[in-house]
């Protein structure tokens, strides 16, 4: 199985997402504890330069049972390309169950737009701290969403 | 092989190029308005249905025809289809993705923006037919070009 997580830049609330689903990143449901910032920029590709790499898939790992999990970046339209998405895998006659397209884009936080703000005015050090913020933010949303498409996943399987 | 004509909204000029391909609009005169208005899809997909990709038809060569709408992002689309098909290892021969966009020219902007933004269908329609019979000799003739490299076997084509 594949799953694609896709965000706006394919390096921040997706790949966050990505890393929650490969148990990258360790947050239990409403503990207390905050995540340490060298948890989330120690992931590989987080916050990497993406305006080249725009919309190609970013292999972030796989998991015990082969499920290979990737990152796109959509910019701002990412229910579109999650049709477009869905819609060219099934077209190339990949079995219904065998892929998960999912947009995080709603769950990305203002934090973490601003940051994506601040990167382009090339304030770096400030664009870091407001990734940590938002990454604290959309993590409790990004477990639900994670959960929620796992356990969907694994009726399509068993189904 | 799967050829997919891509533009921003998928109604106008995405359509007209594949109806061009598939032998619906005549190559040797400029098309009427009911032969335009006939093609299915044609002035008819609205926000809601962007990112989808339609299978149109299939042309003499056995070649399946598609059209698809990814609003102002056509390097993200195209770069998602290309990364999609390594992660799936589908020859980049099977597959040819063409931009109309730069054949739209302004009436079809406006007439799109009455038609399908406005939902003013009567007005909008009429100057898209406008903007379509404008640009239509440069849409056949990319329709042709791409006829001509996909038969011939020169996959990589840059519009």
């Amino acid at each position: 199985m594949k799953v694609f997580f896709l965000c706006r830049t394919g390096r921040h609330t997706s790949l966050l997402a990505a890393a929650l689903y490969l148990g990258l990143l360790k947050k239990k449901p409403g503990s207390n504890e905050d995540m340490h910032s060298n948890d989330i920029f120690g992931l590989h590709g987080f916050d990497a330069n993406y305006c080249r790499d725009d919309g190609r898939p970013f292999f972030v790992g796989a998991d015990r049972d082969d499920t290979e999990v990737y990152t796109i970046g959509v910019r701002n339209v990412g229910p579109i390309m999650a049709k477009a998405a869905n819609d060219f895998i099934s077209l190339v006659g990949t079995k219904k169950g065998e892929w998960c397209v999912i947009d995080t884009s709603p769950v990305t936080s203002r934090w973490t737009s601003a940051g994506l703000c601040l990167k382009k005015m090339r304030l770096y050090s400030l664009a870091r701290f407001f990734f940590y913020l938002g990454a604290r933010r959309e993590l409790p949303f990004l477990l639900k969403l994670v959960e929620e498409n796992r356990k969907m996943s694994f009726h399509s399987k068993s189904a | 092989m799967k050829i997919i004509y891509h533009c921003y909204g998928g109604a106008h000029s995405s359509v007209t190029a594949a109806a061009v391909h598939l032998g619906w609009l005549p190559t040797d005169r400029l098309p009427e308005k009911e032969e335009l208005k006939q093609i299915p899809y044609f002035d008819r997909p609205v926000a809601k249905d962007h990112g989808h990709i339609r299978f149109m038809g299939r042309d003499e060569f056995g070649n399946d025809i598609y059209i698809a709408s990814r609003r102002n992002e056509s390097r993200v689309f195209e770069n998602m289809l290309r990364g999609l098909m390594e992660i799936y290892r589908l020859p980049e021969q099977e597959f040819a993705i063409i931009d109309v966009m730069p054949y739209v020219n302004w009436k079809m902007v406006l007439g799109g923006f009455t038609s399908r933004r406005m939902g003013l269908t009567w007005p909008g329609r009429s100057i898209i037919i406008k903007g379509v019979r404008y640009s239509y000799w440069q849409i056949v003739s990319l329709v042709q070009r791409v006829k001509v490299m996909t038969a011939s076997g020169n996959r990589r084509i840059k519009m």
